[in-house]
């Protein structure tokens, strides 16, 4: 690992996580009120219906965040490949393309089963 | 480590958080008054001469509104949010080379804070990672605008990924490197990318729009639909740290693509130095151009480009690229 990065990451860390301090002063800035409706979410100006943080979504969402694990992956398979091509000659080539191959199989598997259509 | 080692990191990080920080309020000036002179209005012209001050006066408007912590969100999640945004952006600058290395008073000045060899994907991990404050923000605020918005960012970022991973590799194949630096002596040596790799450039370059969140791809705070998005409950500085780090991010992305396809900085002369601060300019104008001049697509159209589109695209220019280098 290289030092200088470790400790800029960490410098940066340090002082954005410091800034909540700075928040906390501007509590002694500005103007302030408080009333049980003005703290509620937002709702275009009604009460609102939503009452917890958490809720059910489409599920869509969660099969893309499956498909892109399995792309994802792959794609770092290929990156210490792709800068060590030269040495790896003709034949490095040709099996990552086999792999590649493997990767549109289930591109293909992803059109076909419809996970993208959104209707 | 000895300590002048210590002290100049320090000294470097700080620095380019100051100037980015101070980038992202003039880079909003310069978004509104374009624009608005492209939609024939104005802009900003009241605060101060030809409204500069307009963006002091934001400032000060931020950090003087009152912190609102609304009724049931999560309020841990909710405050830590922003700051992972903000937090990550800045890190992913410590790995990219602002300017050639040069010399004043004597004492040479790297204008990268690490150069490791493993530039590339250090900036677009750090980068990658900054997905967790709009999903953590949007899921822990007790709003249905922030968590539709969410959902959308979740999706928008990590479809996008795969292009930016995907169009990137055809030039590492090219290069052989991962260092920023490397490919910058590259482009000295060979001309550059742009030219030797036409697809690979627009497919990084529609994925950083997509990346940073910006216009064709801005549903994830698509005003007229859902209010800002995951930063609706956020107010004051909170949101201005989502803000920071969105603006950041544009920043630090088009820093990206000028090295890695442009040219860079060239052999590091002054000349090149101004050219690549030139380019950076003119990737930042045309993220706000586009603003301009394109409608916001629907999340549906965004998922078809993506998967059905760009990346049977982004392999083609694999498997193309990899013959030529063979034969």
């Amino acid at each position: 690992m290289a030092p200088n990065l470790v400790l800029a990451s960490g410098v940066i860390l340090a002082l954005v996580v410091a800034l909540p301090v700075v928040f906390h002063l501007t509590k002694y800035l500005g103007a302030k009120s408080d009333s049980i409706r003005k703290n509620e979410p937002y709702e275009s100006g009604i009460r609102s219906t939503h009452k917890d943080a958490s809720d059910t979504f489409n599920v869509k969402f969660y099969i893309i965040g499956i498909i892109f694990l399995l792309f994802d992956v792959e794609i770092l398979f290929m990156f210490p490949w792709a800068i060590n091509l030269r040495e790896l000659g003709f034949f490095g080539m040709m099996e990552m393309f086999v792999f590649m191959g493997l990767l549109i199989a289930g591109l293909v598997y992803v059109y076909k089963s419809k996970v993208l259509k959104w209707t | 480590m000895d300590t002048a080692f210590i002290i100049e990191t320090i000294v470097k990080i700080v620095v380019i958080l100051l100037i980015f920080s101070a980038l992202a309020g003039i880079g909003t000036y310069f978004e509104r008054k374009i624009l608005a002179f492209m939609q024939r209005r104005l802009g900003p012209m009241y605060v101060g001469p030809f409204g500069l001050l307009q963006v002091a006066a934001d400032g000060v408007k931020l950090f003087t509104k009152e912190d609102i912590i609304p009724t049931g969100v999560v309020a841990k999640i909710f405050k830590i949010a922003p700051v992972i945004t903000a937090a990550t952006a800045f890190m992913a600058a410590a790995a990219i080379p602002f300017l050639p290395t040069f010399t004043v008073f004597g004492y040479t000045v790297h204008p990268i804070v690490a150069d490791i060899n493993v530039g590339v994907l250090y900036v677009l991990g750090v980068m990658a990672i900054g997905l967790y404050g709009p999903l953590l923000g949007g899921l822990a605020s007790a709003n249905k605008f922030a968590l539709i918005s969410t959902a959308r960012a979740a999706s928008v970022f990590i479809s996008y990924e795969v292009i930016t991973g995907l169009s990137l590799l055809a030039p590492l194949m090219m290069v052989g490197s991962f260092s920023l630096i490397d490919f910058n002596n590259y482009q000295v040596d060979n001309g550059w990318l742009l030219f030797s790799q036409p697809l690979a450039f627009i497919l990084f370059w529609i994925a950083a729009f997509a990346e940073t969140g910006r216009t064709p791809f801005h549903l994830v705070a698509n005003d007229h639909e859902l209010i800002d998005g995951f930063g609706t409950e956020y107010s004051g500085m909170r949101w201005g740290l989502f803000f920071i780090g969105e603006y950041a991010n544009m920043f630090f992305i088009s820093f990206v693509m000028a090295l890695l396809f442009c040219g860079g900085f060239g052999d590091g002369s002054v000349a090149g130095a101004l050219a690549l601060l030139g380019k950076v300019a003119f990737f930042f104008f045309v993220f706000l151009w586009v603003r301009a001049a394109w409608p916001d697509i629907r999340p549906d159209q965004l998922m078809w480009l993506c998967w059905k589109v760009l990346m049977p695209l982004a392999v083609i220019n694999i498997v193309i690229t990899g013959f030529v280098m063979m034969f």
